[in-house]
């Protein structure tokens, strides 16, 4: 009996701070880019995604539509960064960051995104 | 109430002492409150950041620490080693509180400002902790005076902790402003708080009273003075009751 809970046990730590974060998301995207060739696009999707444990302890990975986001730094408050991404968990189901990449001189792409947990 | 406790230990029959010294086990509750303050300086002076440091290394460098206040109450058992020596272990429920305040042109100099809030905006960390915490005690009792020394060990902890934040709220004009935020989390703390306690026994009809001070020692140079009541009652009479 007690070989199951210690599974469990493993698999989602209640004493780690990341755990309440955990969980299956949809991911509102808005994605605005220049370039020179198309000028500016501007758009708006959704994903369905899961964030779980990074590889360190004070990580968390994003996975959206199958593909992993890479880890995200967190931090005790709930704030989240990688190179180009910075944001937060409002609330321990909502999740909001922006990410900013320079292309090349005339290229640059940004989005926005709200996740929410399912 | 101190009148009539006052009254109560005039009743005092050395016996139940007695008899208390010569059990294995003796079985006592302890209610307390503490102030935390610190040894010398509440300012955290910053250390060098060496490359692949982490945040956490340096999270609260240039902050002042605040004096707080708490209580713990809980059980304890002593176990009979020697003569006048024992072993005291228990449970205890102990809540504690860390204050980090910046001062906020501290923050506009050695943070980046963000719109939203950022973990290295932070103006004041407010961390509120109740603890289930285990007392592992060394105890000699010399006639009415007991001296515990030992350390309290955390195994859980709730922690509320607040933030609050500086956030830039327009580039020009440049102004600042403020935010907060609440996070809860459950933690297996990894922390030893070394203590000590020095009690005087006070005997009752039925049970012995033991007012003690004592001093649990924290990190970065805190330390909690603290006072209450040791409530003993004897293994006999105990088993008596139930």
């Amino acid at each position: 009996m007690l070989i199951p809970l210690i599974n469990c046990g493993c698999k989602k730590n209640p004493f780690d701070y990341r755990t309440k974060y955990l969980g299956n998301y949809v991911f509102v995207v808005h994605s605005s880019s220049y370039n020179p060739t198309d000028g500016a696009i501007d758009t708006t999707y959704t994903l369905d995604g899961k964030i779980d444990y990074g590889s360190d302890k004070n990580t968390i990975l994003i996975t959206s539509n199958g593909i992993t986001g890479g880890d995200y730094k967190i931090y005790e408050d709930g704030t989240v960064e990688t190179e180009h991404c910075s944001g937060e968990f409002a609330t321990s189901d909502k999740l909001l960051y922006s990410c900013y990449i320079h292309v090349s001189m005339m290229a640059k792409w940004s989005w926005d995104v709200v996740g929410e947990k399912k | 109430m101190s009148i009539i406790l006052a009254t109560y230990v005039s009743y005092g029959q050395d016996t139940i002492r007695a008899k208390a010294h010569h059990s294995k086990y003796q079985f006592s509750f302890l209610v307390g409150g503490f102030y935390k303050s610190f040894f010398g300086n509440r300012y955290i002076k910053p250390t060098t950041f060496e490359l692949g440091d982490s945040f956490e290394q340096h999270q609260y460098e240039r902050s002042i620490q605040t004096p707080t206040g708490g209580f713990k109450f809980g059980a304890l058992v002593d176990i009979r080693m020697a003569k006048h020596w024992y072993f005291t272990t228990g449970m205890l429920f102990c809540y504690r509180k860390d204050i980090f305040e910046y001062n906020s042109d501290t923050v506009k100099k050695y943070n980046n400002i963000s719109y939203t809030r950022n973990i290295h905006n932070v103006l004041t960390y407010n961390y509120a902790y109740t603890n289930l915490e285990i007392p592992l005690m060394i105890l000699l009792k010399l006639k009415r005076i007991s001296l515990y020394v030992g350390a309290n060990i955390p195994i859980l902890s709730y922690k509320v902790a607040n933030y609050s934040y500086i956030i830039r709220q327009s580039y020009y004009p440049i102004s600042y402003g403020t935010s907060e935020k609440t996070v809860k989390n459950l933690e297996v703390p990894f922390k030893i708080y070394p203590t000590w306690l020095l009690s005087y026994s006070f005997t009752l009809p039925k049970h012995t009273l033991e007012p003690f001070i004592g001093m649990d020692f924290g990190a970065r140079k805190s330390f909690f003075i603290q006072g209450g009541l040791i409530f003993t009652m004897n293994a006999k009479q105990c088993t008596k009751t139930i």
